[in-house]
């Protein structure tokens, strides 16, 4: 997720990006000191289950998008890619 | 001998007269008595009833005539006037009866509906409407997808290990 620190200013403007926590563990202290730590401007959210359910959630690094119209534009998929792949994301679901 | 005969025949004559009339008399007076009083009754009755009943007519026909215009110049006036009063009132009745089929709110729902059947089902695959949600943020906030609405989404999921 830190590689999105670069990468989301750019697309803040026409993209909502939000981070959800996985781990029902970690509550929202845990969450608010990380996001401080590291310094993301993007909102964090804790754990909720019937989130994880509804999007078929089963582990961390992976992202879904939602099109301007609520429909899913793509379903779970892994996070560990490229910047090139991340705007690529980006881009087509500005396009979308 | 000819004052004689013509005495005879003057006779004979009366006689023949009076036999005849008797006869006639006779004959008359059975069926005479029948037809001929009546006949003489007749004239009277039939002259009397008929101008006695035309008269009695004419009056009876005459007063329903005068009572009729007199109540209906009293009775339906007055009657029609309450009708015809009602009538306007129940026109707005009426108005308000017109609008129930103006409840064509009915039909408003009713493009509702379709834009709902072609919109795809909530589920997780591409192309499914995305599930609502509303979550707690770090910040002691909540987010939902509903306020993320305008602009697309990118959900990140992750954990701070």
């Amino acid at each position: 997720m830190r590689q999105l620190k670069g990468i989301y200013p750019d697309y803040a403007d026409r993209v909502h990006f939000v981070a959800v926590g996985v781990d029902p563990q970690e509550g929202a202290p845990v969450i608010r000191s990380y996001k401080q730590g590291e310094g993301f401007t993007w909102p964090m959210t804790v754990a909720d289950t019937g989130m994880l359910r509804d999007y078929r959630v089963t582990r961390q690094a992976v992202f879904a998008t939602v099109d301007a119209n609520g429909i899913i534009a793509s379903s779970v998929a892994t996070g560990s890619m490229p910047d090139d792949g991340w705007r690529g994301v980006f881009e087509g679901l500005i396009d979308s | 001998m000819h004052g004689l005969t013509r005495q005879s025949t003057f006779v004979s004559l009366a006689l023949a007269l009076a036999l005849a009339t008797g006869i006639l008399v006779g004959c008359g007076g059975d069926g005479a008595s029948t037809d001929a009083p009546p006949a003489t009754q007749q004239p009277t009755e039939a002259a009397a009833p008929t101008p006695t009943q035309q008269p009695t007519d004419e009056p009876a026909t005459a007063p329903p005539a005068t009572e009729q215009p007199t109540d209906e110049a009293a009775a339906p006036t007055p009657t029609q006037q309450p009708t015809e009063e009602v009538a306007p009132t129940s026109s707005p009745t009426e108005e308000a009866a017109t609008p129930k089929p103006t409840q064509q709110p009915a039909e408003e729902a009713a493009p509702t509906s379709p834009p709902t059947q072609s919109q795809p089902e909530v589920g997780h695959e591409t192309g499914d409407r995305a599930p609502g949600f509303t979550v707690a943020t770090a910040d002691g906030g909540q987010l939902s997808l509903d306020s993320l609405q305008g602009r697309p989404v990118l959900l990140y999921f992750f954990t701070t290990w």
